[in-house]
């Protein structure tokens, strides 16, 4: 049974067509399933659920690309793209994956992922001019995490 | 706001966290309500920010100054985390 009803899955391909001006690429890092089993330590009880819905909406458009990433079978690459939890689904274009989800993106959320998902496309600036002049100021790096509940 | 703005900058990286699937990460962080907002393990705040609040915060996180009241201060409405 799919997660996104086919009314929200008509209106999110629209807004898809209409705003995606570049290709997407979502990194989905999960844990393969081993037909419902979990190692013990290594439960992850929004995995596959988080897996669906991604698949769901990268079927939306032909912008969208989606890899999902083996995080047990794969840490190096989950090191080194800094992955400290799954799942997680990491937003971009091109090599760049600077806006990451640790769970699954429901609620407000989903409508959050939807936003970054159309700001990585870069069809538009989200943000004011004058805030984009002032982050050119930033010389190092900077790591903002934003904690949320599901509403 | 913050995936926004790690659209913008190559230096930012942005993470939402959904505190209820990593217990975890919500009590290393000491999340009491939410949004929560930890900028380099170090500066946080507590509610809701405008875009330019929320710049301000990020700029004052790397010792680039600006004008704005005091950031630990809880503004907008929040959520307790139960």
């Amino acid at each position: 049974m799919p997660i996104l009803q086919a009314k929200d899955q008509e209106a999110v391909a629209e807004r898809f067509n209409v705003e995606l001006k570049r290709d997407v690429s979502l990194e989905l890092y999960t844990q393969r399933s081993i037909g419902g089993l979990y190692i013990p330590g290594r439960e992850c009880r929004t995995c596959v659920t988080t897996q669906q819905m991604m698949e769901e909406l990268a079927a939306l458009s032909p912008r969208l690309r989606l890899e999902v990433k083996d995080y047990y079978g794969d840490p190096d690459e989950a090191r080194d793209k800094g992955v400290e939890a799954i799942p997680a689904t990491l937003i971009g274009s091109g090599d760049r994956y600077n806006a990451r989800f640790y769970g699954l993106p429901s609620g407000y959320e989903f409508a959050v992922l939807l936003d970054s998902i159309v700001a990585a496309s870069q069809s538009r600036p989200s943000l004011a001019l004058e805030s984009r002049r002032l982050l050119k100021q930033l010389t190092q790096d900077v790591h903002i995490r934003v904690f949320v509940t599901p509403t | 706001m913050a995936h926004a703005m790690a659209m913008e900058s190559p230096r930012i990286i942005a993470d939402v966290v959904e505190v209820q699937e990593f217990p975890h990460l919500a009590q290393a962080y000491q999340v009491k309500a939410v949004p929560k907002t930890v900028i380099n393990d170090t500066f946080e705040f507590t509610g809701a920010a405008t875009e330019e609040q929320f710049l301000i915060r990020v700029l004052r996180s790397v010792g680039i100054e600006g004008q704005e009241e005091d950031p630990e201060e809880v503004s907008g409405e929040t959520t307790p985390v139960a």
